[in-house]
């Protein structure tokens, strides 16, 4: 199910909140984990089975490894569990791109085994993964009740697009958790401002994309709409998905950690890490990049390390050569950032620096987007003036007058300016008056006007589902 | 951030008025059609195994909760203002506004659409006029977009060079463009179509190219239908547009005259007014979409026959000719097959009308 939807919005979430609230506390944890698996089931009923047998995999090398804590066994148990999530993790999102890719090189025309992605799945397997590592590590006790570990796994606000909760961040709260009027007013606050970057802005920047696809005579200004469009679409899609999915855990009574921090306004690549799908950076910190050794070793094993991690990280956001190509290339700023240019940009005007992140993640946007590697290097060169295309043509102006305003909003928006002028008029008393009264009006305008949009479309799927 | 209770309170009033919203889509009754979209909604489907494992099931309730949303119109307008005036968008689904006329923006023309179409009427040449001595003519009407398209400062269809290769492909018809006589005016503002209270320059260049004589001659009434006309295009934007005023003109010829429908063997009057009061009003002209009619024109002046291939438009096109004709055929080849003509027309020396939109000849696969 997506959470932008007239069924989520107007049937699955109010019942579930009347519901929830309903019962005890102590059915709290099975009315999530029901309302979990409904949602999940809406999209790919098939593929319910997965998660569930995935749950029950590492609920049981949880307490394994707690058992045998200290011995081999429990090592065999860590490595055992992280070989079925791994495997079929594997098999579902990288078979067919595995056996492409050797057809490929050697000619053989081995047959693809057409496996359909389960939705989620990487997010899931990441969550899981997090539990088990951490019970072996002994960071935390292995959950014995069943219940509390599947609704940990599969909680519906951030079950298919993140964040990438860790365990130990809300093992309490699985356990018992505070819940007020407070909560859940600030919860669906949020909610509504997710719904609206990912219903007003994200869907609206998408439908430039699709213009470039029908267009037969494209243009380098429409080259350049569209990686504009599609780098703030991403981020609107993606941080709105995440806003949702943090507002609901607050309603329910969680507390999920940020996963954006204004990535575009990063003044280096690493500082753009840090601020971009930080659970995904942070799980790869600490499950892979530090285990590996991390910087704490020689030059060349910490740059086989940078290595490694971003062609996981690369792998982990889809299974192409664009992905491969698109973690590495990562690796490879992040390594002259480190070396050579960190430095030197840190003297750099802020502009300066600004601008060339911004120029350096719109590039690889480029080649994150495409949908293989030809096309990518096509787009590539479209922008930069390798191809012989028109620089513009009216078409491609009307475009660009029509998506004015709303890549005006997304650039302002994608800045800490909106956040900042809020606390500042909030510090303003006849502002703050007013906003007391107009800023509730202004969220159900949001979701009358949101309500519009989803009636008059009727597919929008959020673009890190494919993830 | 302080708490003020009053936005507390505001904020909590806010949850309630989004609880109550979804009691009231709970409970709404459904609805069969919605008129401004002019089609059947979805209706709650049936639970089945097999539709529930495949997620078929989910689908068709996506779909369902969509149709039958409560305001669902409203709600679109909601968008449609947001969109143009917020966003300052230049379109919504697909249509823009120009001096007050919804356009849809379709541009680029459809090579395999055209060359699909002109085997049709190829087609039929061959079959059905290629042993007579007709007088074959081709109307062309282009899309009100032509007209709009530089206010806009969108690209204009290529309507000069489509008339070029329609001439080099159709040999056998002589083909009369009819923007000549046209502008944005002459169409709804709601709707794809043109006005017929508009069309008697366009009729008379059609006259003379069929050498029939000129309708601008004769003493037309006009009559404006006492009920809105929403055209297909005000469902379509979902934009508060003013409604248009189907207006209607009649001569003593189109009073006199009568319409057979082949289907139905039907005989109705030239301008319909049961099935103007239906879901379509410009089902006003020639009762709307017809496989096959023919019209007997009593008053008509010469001896002549006339046969239509045609699309909608023509419905308020032909009754300004039906003084030049005894009896005007039309056919529409998107609801009969070509090869079943024979059945009911016998072929000799009548005038054979092509009259077609630019946008139908876009869109040909219907076209059997």
């Amino acid at each position: 199910m997506l959470f932008s939807s007239l069924t989520f919005l107007y049937y699955f979430l109010p019942a579930v909140l009347l519901v929830y609230f309903a019962v005890p506390a102590k059915l709290k944890n099975p009315v999530l984990l029901t309302a979990s698996l409904l949602f999940y089931a809406w999209g790919e009923p098939r593929f319910v089975l997965f998660m569930v047998l995935s749950i029950l995999v590492h609920y049981a090398a949880g307490l394994a490894i707690a058992h045998d804590r200290g011995t081999r066994r429990a090592r065999l148990w860590l490595i055992l569990a992280l070989a079925a999530s791994l495997g079929l993790l594997g098999y579902v999102k990288y078979a067919d791109f595995f056996i492409g890719s050797v057809n490929a090189v050697s000619g053989l025309g081995l047959p693809l085994p057409g496996v359909v992605l389960p939705i989620g799945i990487s997010f899931y397997t990441f969550q899981i993964l997090s539990y088990t590592i951490d019970v072996y590590r002994g960071q935390v006790e292995p959950q014995k009740n069943l219940i509390s570990l599947a609704t940990y796994i599969a909680l519906f606000p951030q079950l298919i697009a993140g964040p990438i909760v860790r365990y130990a961040d809300i093992a309490g709260q699985l356990a018992g958790r505070h819940h007020s009027l407070d909560r859940v007013i600030s919860g669906l606050r949020r909610f509504v401002i997710g719904l609206a970057k990912k219903i007003l802005i994200a869907n609206t920047l998408g439908e430039i994309g699709v213009l470039l696809d029908q267009t037969a005579q494209p243009t380098v200004l429409l080259h350049w709409l569209t990686a504009i469009g599609f780098m703030l679409q991403i981020y609107f899609d993606f941080s709105g998905y995440s806003d949702m999915a943090i507002g609901l855990g607050r309603v329910f009574g969680f507390d999920f950690l940020e996963n954006f921090n204004y990535p575009y306004i990063a003044r280096s690549i690493t500082e753009f890490w840090h601020r971009w799908h930080i659970s995904l950076g942070t799980w790869f910190r600490d499950y892979c990049y530090i285990p590996l050794g991390g910087s704490r070793t020689g030059k060349g094993r910490w740059l086989r390390n940078l290595a490694i991690v971003w062609l996981l990280t690369g792998l982990w956001h889809g299974a192409a050569w664009t992905f491969v190509l698109w973690g590495l290339l990562f690796a490879l700023l992040l390594i002259v950032e480190k070396l050579w240019l960190g430095k030197r940009m840190q003297h750099w005007p802020a502009w300066a620096a600004r601008g060339l992140v911004l120029l350096v993640v719109l590039f690889s946007f480029v080649l994150f987007e495409a949908p293989d590697l030809p096309q990518a290097v096509q787009r590539l060169s479209a922008m930069l003036g390798g191809s012989p295309l028109p620089l513009a043509d009216p078409l491609s102006w009307f475009y660009l007058r029509s998506y004015l305003g709303i890549i005006l909003i997304a650039i302002v928006g994608a800045t800490s300016l909106p956040a900042r002028l809020y606390r500042r008029l909030r510090q303003w008393t006849p502002a703050d008056r007013i906003l007391t009264v107009t800023e509730p009006l202004a969220g159900l305008a949001l979701l009358l006007v949101m309500t519009g949009y989803l009636a008059d479309a009727s597919f929008n799927p959020f673009l890190y589902f494919r993830f | 951030m302080r708490k003020h209770p009053t936005s507390q309170i505001l904020m909590a009033a806010v949850v309630a008025v989004w609880l109550i919203l979804s009691l009231v889509v709970w409970s709404w009754p459904d609805q069969d059609h919605s008129l401004h979209e002019r089609r059947l909604l979805a209706r709650h489907p049936a639970l089945s195994l097999d539709a529930l494992s495949s997620g078929q099931w989910m689908e068709s309730v996506e779909t369902y909760i969509s149709d039958q949303l409560p305001g669902r119109f409203a709600f679109r307008t909601l968008k449609a203002i947001t969109r143009f005036h917020l966003l300052r968008q230049k379109e919504n689904q697909g249509i823009a506004m120009v001096n007050g006329h919804a356009v849809k923006l379709e541009h680029t023309i459809d090579p395999s659409s055209i060359d699909h179409a002109i085997q049709r009427f190829q087609s039929l040449y061959d079959r059905y006029l290629v042993a007579n001595d007709h007088v074959i003519t081709f109307a062309f009407i282009p899309d009100k977009l032509a007209f709009a398209a530089a206010d806009l400062a969108y690209p204009a269809p290529d309507n000069a060079g489509l008339l070029r290769y329609l001439e080099r492909q159709l040999p056998f018809a002589s083909v009369v463009d009819l923007s000549e006589t046209l502008s944005l005016d002459d169409y709804y503002r709601t709707d794809p179509h043109w006005r017929q209270e508009q069309l008697l320059p366009a009729a008379q260049q059609l006259s003379e190219a069929l050498g029939i004589a000129d309708p601008l001659s004769n003493d037309w009434q006009a009559t404006t239908l006492d009920r809105p006309f929403y055209g297909a295009y005000y469902g379509q934007s979902a934009l508060p547009l003013q409604p248009d005023r189907l207006v209607y003109l009649t001569s003593p010829a189109t009073e006199a005259a009568t319409v057979r429908h082949a289907a139905t063997g039907d005989v109705t009057p030239v301008y319909d007014l049961e099935k103007a009061a239906g879901k379509d009003p410009y089902d006003l002209f020639l009762s709307g979409a017809s496989p096959l009619l023919t019209i007997t024109s009593p008053q008509a002046d010469t001896e002549r026959d006339l046969i239509v291939f045609r699309d909608s438009f023509a419905g308020s096109l032909i009754p300004l000719l039906l003084e030049g004709y005894r009896t005007i055929t039309l056919v529409d080849i998107r609801h009969i097959a070509s090869d079943q003509l024979a059945e009911h027309i016998t072929f000799r020396d009548q005038d054979i009308l092509f009259c077609y939109s630019s946008t139908i000849l876009n869109a040909a696969g219907t076209l059997r």
